[in-house]
């Protein structure tokens, strides 16, 4: 437990502003190394873990094969839990069931409750509504009554879903975010197209994961195999980002960018004098990316000010730090240069940006506002080389003119292109260190 | 631009400005490969330096009157390398407590070193300058002087910028050699033969810093003995020293450059060559990648009074005649830090790029009147 990934940051920025400049931006790229060196030899090093699956059983489950392609995966997510991890299946409807082991209790893996828990995957039938608050509050409970047994544990949840979360009101949703805040990690999947993107990025967002759409039933089980996997190899249960910024300096904004885009800000808890932190839930081997925008008050030209201070933090632990640095320099070559990667990252969240205004647009039938987002969104997208959106976009819209943003909406869109639009708009594309995308 | 502030920035290797790693070239000065390694002859270059008073370890150093613009008020006379203010009250805000790196932890300003502006004299047989200049954020320079029983020596170093460290490179390199100079000088060693073991002994100091492998902290050396039998200088680097007097002045050193080594074989006329972006690539420097040492050494015996001058290239890249010089540094019928201070003054006014240190020292030495700590 106490073998944590080493840590390291690195800041990308042109630290120098104009005399009187105010405004610094920097890209803090995070990267994690298992401390034994890669594979599953590293074991001991890893974080106690507790796993739910939690399997939509509503009634359209049965339609088209989703609910066999639900039960292979969930089968395979058990079956690659590693021995000493406490599990639970739990299916939901109206109202959340047990499905593996029958208490409301989480077990501990071995070859003998894998298959007790597959046994039981296989017996599921779908019947009912969806109510994922009731479910999420489920998994609470579970994780809760874990925490005795293994404190700083991993705790993650994966959620399938197929429609909307039609058979509670959207307070209910949110009371039970803002219950299980903080108590466990969850990424999402949809499946089918009768999903509500915005309500799995609602939950995933609070619950710091992600989710993607599976437009394809069979595609599932591959999928949920890795994500178990992914959340298998956590190692540090609960990081948090946590930036000190000079007195009367204002921190603007802090973004995740990869792997996705993610707005921070509003998660700040304040921590210290002029210090906030951002909780960014369990790490393994990994790289994740933060734009911060952050306002000082301006120095003389020659002096330079530690504008934030950045730390990767794991409970009373610093695990890496870096700094922002503005300097104010008379030299307009340098005080106008802009960093490839800032430049990058700030095209990123305006073409995630770009894409959901437009679909709203599209949605709500203001057909102006979604031709001059999508369109713009094509120009972004090739700007930042982002290929998979570009070729999402291609689908709900004809590009006439891809430098200028030309494009005309498509009157036939597949349901599935659409949802995969908005679901994958925030995924970003990561760039080399040093490499200067329009910049 | 790409500048990282965890893992130290890339820096050109000529003048020091932070670039990309994969810059083909320095956007500032010029420098093709601004990041790769010193490769032979081909080294590192110049810029920037820091100064100290002299005085600390020299057991003759009578009087650094440290002058120090900006110095922190509660900074005891301290130690003026690094981190001054640290523990101290900052600066600008007046309140927040001042980090080990030097930055207020409330406002967030990069705490003075003590080293943007230094002054020190040696009774009245010579004085030194030192200035951050007007483009730089630290002062690389330094410097050291010292009376000596008969005469005055004093040494100035300029911090190679390529490499973390250089800023005390040059301040350990300017002690250590006036250390030598100061015991073994008044103990009856041959100049010449000090100042080679004080350019050893510098040089040692300076390899013996820590470094990554691509990038060792790094200075030039020039150093000076006067007393009244002559001159001696000795110098490693494009670090100068100048002879100045009513009667004729003229330049004491050859650079170790590549425009230098250009123009001494005859390759390039000396304009073709210090138009080349290569001019300031050092071929021999005080550093652990610097090779074995061979420091120039020099003597001369003037026929009149005037004065030794001893700069980094923050005052002769603007300032390269002697003559030039001369005008500055003989007018008025003041002392020795006058003149430094006019030297350092006109070099800011001529652009203010780099570091700005100055040694001033009279020959013929001005007799032993000297009272110590004027």
């Amino acid at each position: 437990m106490s073998d944590f990934p080493e840590f390291a940051v690195r800041v990308d920025q042109n630290p120098y502003l104009p005399a009187g400049g105010r405004e610094m931006h920097a890209i803090v790229s995070v990267e994690a190394r298992a401390s034994g060196g890669p594979g599953p030899a590293a074991d001991g090093g890893r974080a106690p873990a507790a796993e739910i699956i939690m399997i939509d059983t509503s009634g359209s489950m049965s339609y088209r094969g989703k609910m066999a392609a639900a039960k292979r995966a969930a089968r395979a997510a058990v079956n690659v839990l590693r021995d000493g991890v406490h599990f639970a299946v739990v299916a939901g409807a109206n109202r959340p069931r047990m499905v593996y082991p029958q208490g409301e209790r989480l077990v501990r893996a071995d070859a003998a409750s894998r298959r007790g828990a597959v046994d039981a995957v296989g017996r599921l039938e779908a019947a009912g509504g969806t109510a994922i608050g009731s479910w999420l509050r489920l998994a609470d409970r579970l994780f809760t009554g874990h925490d005795a047994v293994a404190a700083g544990a991993v705790k993650h949840a994966i959620l399938l879903t197929d429609g909307k979360n039609q058979h509670e009101s959207d307070e209910e949703l949110d009371a039970a975010l803002r219950q299980c805040t903080g108590r466990f990690l969850c990424d999402a999947r949809g499946v089918g197209t009768d999903w509500n993107v915005a309500e799995l990025r609602k939950i995933t967002s609070v619950l710091l994961g992600g989710f993607l759409d599976v437009p394809d039933p069979a595609d599932l089980e591959a999928d949920f195999l890795a994500m178990t996997r992914a959340a298998m190899s956590k190692q540090v249960a609960d990081v948090t980002l946590r930036v000190w910024t000079p007195q009367q300096a204002r921190l603007r904004f802090v973004k995740q960018m990869v792997p996705a885009v993610e707005d921070l800000t509003a998660r700040r808890g304040e921590s210290g004098p002029q210090t906030g932190d951002y909780p960014l839930g369990a790490w393994g081997d990994e790289n994740r990316e933060y734009h911060l925008c952050v306002e000082v008050q301006p120095g003389d030209v020659g002096r330079q000010m530690r504008a934030a201070w950045v730390k990767l933090v794991a409970g009373d632990q610093v695990l890496a730090s870096g700094n922002v640095i503005a300097e104010w320099t008379d030299d307009e070559a340098r005080s106008t240069r802009i960093n490839g990667r800032v430049a990058h990252h700030t095209g990123q969240s305006e073409l995630a940006e770009a894409i959901q205004q437009g679909l709203e647009a599209r949605r709500e039938g203001d057909e102006d506002t979604a031709t001059a987002r999508l369109g713009r969104a094509v120009v972004l997208a090739r700007e930042v080389g982002n290929e998979q959106i570009s070729s999402l976009l291609d689908k709900v819209v004809d590009v006439v003119d891809p430098a200028r943003g030309t494009v005309r909406l498509k009157r036939d869109v597949a349901k599935a292109d659409e949802m995969s639009l908005d679901t994958r708009s925030v995924r970003t594309v990561r760039t080399r260190h040093g490499d200067a995308a329009g910049g | 631009m790409n500048a990282d502030q965890h893992t130290p920035v890339a820096l050109c290797r000529t003048c020091g400005e932070p670039v990309n790693e994969r810059d083909r070239f320095c956007e500032e000065c010029g420098r093709p490969d601004p990041t790769t390694p010193r490769t032979p002859p081909l080294g590192t270059a110049l810029p920037h330096a820091s100064p100290t008073p002299a005085s600390r370890a020299a057991p003759f150093a009578p009087n650094p009157v440290p002058r120090q613009r900006e110095q922190p008020p509660s900074a005891p006379q301290a130690d003026p390398g690094e981190g001054t203010a640290a523990g101290g009250a900052c600066v600008d805000c007046g309140v927040g407590a001042v980090g080990a790196d030097g930055y207020c932890e409330q406002c967030g300003l990069r705490q003075p070193s003590g080293r943007e502006h230094v002054e020190a004299e040696a009774g009245r047989s010579g004085a030194a300058v030192s200035d951050l200049g007007l483009r730089r954020s630290r002062n690389e320079d330094a410097f050291a002087l010292a009376e000596l029983p008969a005469g005055v020596c004093a040494v100035v170093c300029d911090g190679v910028a390529t490499a973390p460290g250089s800023e005390e490179a040059s301040r350990l390199a300017a002690e250590a050699a006036l250390a030598v100079l100061t015991g073994r000088v008044p103990a009856g060693a041959d100049p010449r033969g000090a100042m080679r073991d004080a350019a050893a002994r510098a040089g040692e100091v300076v390899a013996g810093l820590p470094g990554d492998p691509d990038s060792s902290p790094a200075c030039t050396f020039v150093s000076a003995v006067v007393d009244a039998g002559g001159i001696t200088v000795g110098w490693v680097g494009d670090s100068r020293a100048y002879w100045l007097s009513p009667a004729g002045s003229c330049r004491l050193t050859t650079d170790d450059s590549w425009a230098s080594s250009m123009i001494e074989q005859g390759a390039m006329s000396a304009e073709e060559a210090w138009a080349d972006r290569r001019a300031h690539v050092l071929t021999a420097w005080l550093g652990a990648d610097a090779g074995p040492l061979d420091p120039h050494v020099a003597a001369f015996r003037p026929t009149g009074p005037g004065l030794v001058v001893l700069c980094s290239d923050g005052l002769w890249n603007d300032l390269p005649e002697p003559s030039d010089l001369a005008a500055v540094a003989l007018t008025g019928r003041d002392g020795p830090l006058d003149a430094a201070r006019r030297l350092v003054r006109a070099a800011l006014d001529a652009g203010g790029h780099d570091n700005v240190t100055v040694a001033v020292l009279r020959y013929p030495p001005p007799g032993p009147s000297r009272e110590r700590g004027r």
